[in-house]
């Protein structure tokens, strides 16, 4: 006997519940990135931050009473405000096809990839139906690839952007940032190579059962999970540090540094185009650390066993349960660590120097691209030796 | 369904190719090549082999139209340098030999049957990375060996070019003297 909700719940709906959801939380994590980096920055430098635009609790307690501000939180509000009410500029000798284009390239390649980011339990029995949900958009076995195949196309985005312009200083500044971006692919995508090898998968979501149903080492008094910055450490250090660069952020930030350079699209953008760009660097960010988080940090699993003492083990996920509490639970500890991660790029900004442009292309292919190489060899022959028939199988 | 599918992506192939091939502006031409290469990448996708439509997107899409376009906005061509449009004569010439192979390849086709072409019977596991590198990496491994020799041999070629090219500037350089520009 089917159930109304084992009827409902068909393929095509249950994909375009994920999806809906998917892009809604990204949308709605941006303006909450941009709040945080901006009273993040200004904690770390001892300023106040933004503290004009200010959102108002109502806050009873009895004996205190009043109205409770959080201070400037709806800064990102009233920018977004300002954005959509700024006068369009479209350059003379601009390239109006390419113009228009840009800021569509930037960003939809980074939502498209974010579909196959596991931001769940693989298995979730949907509201008890009975129906068993994988809690990613889109479910493929090679999910790996195409997301690399589909985010590596943002670089046309600024690309496009820059030479669409029309004038010499956004096109340079294009060049500059996909230089650097294809640059830092390379060494990315050997990184991932090398952790493909220990898992023995080019599914994202394997990666994640990978690390979190087995131990990688008992410490007697900790044991710590498989997860695949304890065993490729190298790897996940390159990825990281690709990470950065990808992103344009600080210590890499050439193509936007704002005291020196010119940035490609912030020279003639203006208005909501300008905002879509702007959009499509937050949600490359929140994609990358995603990505991270899924390969290296043990995607939605916990770092303890569901037998840990008290509240611990309750907090825990374990990776065979169906319930949706456990769901729950697998989908806040990838939250979390996404949150921790975003939190770790806004904090580099303030503690390192930026680059060089010619350190930072030698960062790239003299330094990480031979270290990813030496490590996927590496990662080959222990595989070999410790595996024999076939790695991960 | 596949069917549907591979008739609109050869239909985007064939548009993107023939825009690629018209266009004045260079960095539209190679964003119409793109989109053909991903095209390209759908008829895989039809014709079930999702690791080498991933490939095609990944290699030809992320890297080296990358560097395509790269080059060209490095040139940043002029309306004036784009060098003259193609004769009529040659317009009509390069018209007769499109056609021409499209009747053999039509001849081809209809001389193995057309639609009534039985496709052969492929396992589950088709096209997936494992089958795919199983291949790769047992039956086809001399071919796809000779294959990186041959791309061997192109990076050689491309440094030998880069290098001689550089030396002459170079001396270019060494004649107009320090501090002066060089006249080319």
């Amino acid at each position: 006997m089917e159930s109304v909700l084992q009827l409902l719940f068909t393929d095509p709906v249950i994909g375009l519940i994920k999806g809906l959801l998917v892009i809604g939380v990204v949308l709605q994590i941006v303006p909450l990135l941009i709040y945080l980096e901006r009273k993040l920055s200004a904690y770390m430098q001892g300023r106040l931050g933004p503290n004009r635009v200010n959102f108002v609790v109502p806050y009873a307690v009895p004996g205190l009473g009043g109205l409770r501000l959080v201070p400037g939180s709806l800064q990102p509000l009233a920018d977004a405000i300002k954005l959509a009410f700024k006068e369009e500029i479209i350059p003379k000798d601009a390239d109006k096809l390419l113009w228009y284009l840009g800021p569509f390239l930037a960003f939809f390649p980074i939502a498209t990839a974010l579909a196959f980011i596991p931001f769940g339990i693989n298995h979730w029995d949907a509201l008890g139906s009975g129906v068993i949900v994988d809690l990613r958009v889109c479910s493929v076995p090679i999910s790996v690839l195409l997301l690399f195949a589909i985010s590596s196309l943002g670089v046309y985005g600024i690309a496009a952007g820059g030479w669409g312009s029309g004038s010499k200083y956004p096109l340079m500044a294009a060049v500059r940032a996909s230089a650097q971006m294809i640059s830092y692919e390379v060494s990315m995508g050997i990184a991932v190579l090398a952790a493909m090898a220990t898992v023995g998968s080019v599914d994202l979501q394997q990666f994640v059962v990978h690390q979190a149903t087995q131990d990688f080492v008992d410490l007697g008094f900790l044991t710590l999970p498989n997860w695949l910055v304890f065993s490729q450490p190298l790897a996940a250090l390159i990825f990281l540090v690709a990470m950065f660069a990808e992103n344009n952020r600080l210590p890499f930030d050439m193509p936007e540094c704002e005291p020196e350079l010119v940035g490609g699209f912030h020279t003639e953008y203006s208005g909501l185009k300008f905002a879509l760009f702007f959009l499509g660097e937050y949600a490359a960010m929140i994609l990358m650390c995603s990505l991270f988080v899924t390969i290296f940090l043990g995607g939605w699993g916990s770092f303890w066993d569901t037998d840990a003492w008290g509240v611990f083990g309750w907090v825990a996920v374990d990776p065979h349960a169906t319930d949706g509490i456990n769901a729950i639970k697998s989908h806040l500890w990838f939250m979390a660590k996404v949150m921790a991660i975003l939190c770790f790029q806004i904090w580099i900004r303030w503690t390192l120097p930026r680059f060089r442009y010619d350190q930072l292309m030698n960062i790239g292919w003299k330094v990480l691209v031979p270290l990813a190489l030496g490590n996927l060899v590496l990662t080959a022959i222990a595989g070999y030796f410790l595996n024999p028939i076939g790695v991960g199988q | 369904m596949p069917t549907l599918l591979i008739i609109l992506a050869g239909l985007l192939v064939v548009g993107a190719g023939l825009l690629t091939v018209t266009q004045r502006n260079p960095v539209r031409a190679a964003l119409c090549m793109l989109v053909a290469l991903a095209g390209v990448g759908a008829l895989m996708l039809g014709l079930r082999s999702p690791f080498l439509a991933a490939m095609q997107v990944l290699l030809y899409g992320g890297a080296i139209m990358v560097l395509f376009t790269f080059v060209i906005m490095l040139l940043t061509l002029r309306e004036d340098e784009m060098g003259p449009e193609p004769s009529d004569g040659s317009k009509l010439g390069a018209a007769f030999m499109s056609l021409l192979t499209l009747s053999v390849l039509w001849f081809g086709i209809s001389r193995r049957g057309g639609a009534s072409y039985e496709a052969p019977r492929l396992g589950e596991e088709f096209g997936s990375a494992q089958h795919f590198s199983t291949f790769l990496y047992t039956d086809y491994v001399v071919a796809f060996e000779l294959v990186t020799v041959l791309v061997l041999a192109a990076v050689a070629g491309v440094i030998v070019l880069g290098r001689s090219a550089h030396r002459t500037s170079l001396e270019q350089t060494k004649i107009a003297g320090p501090g002066e520009e060089a006249h080319s």
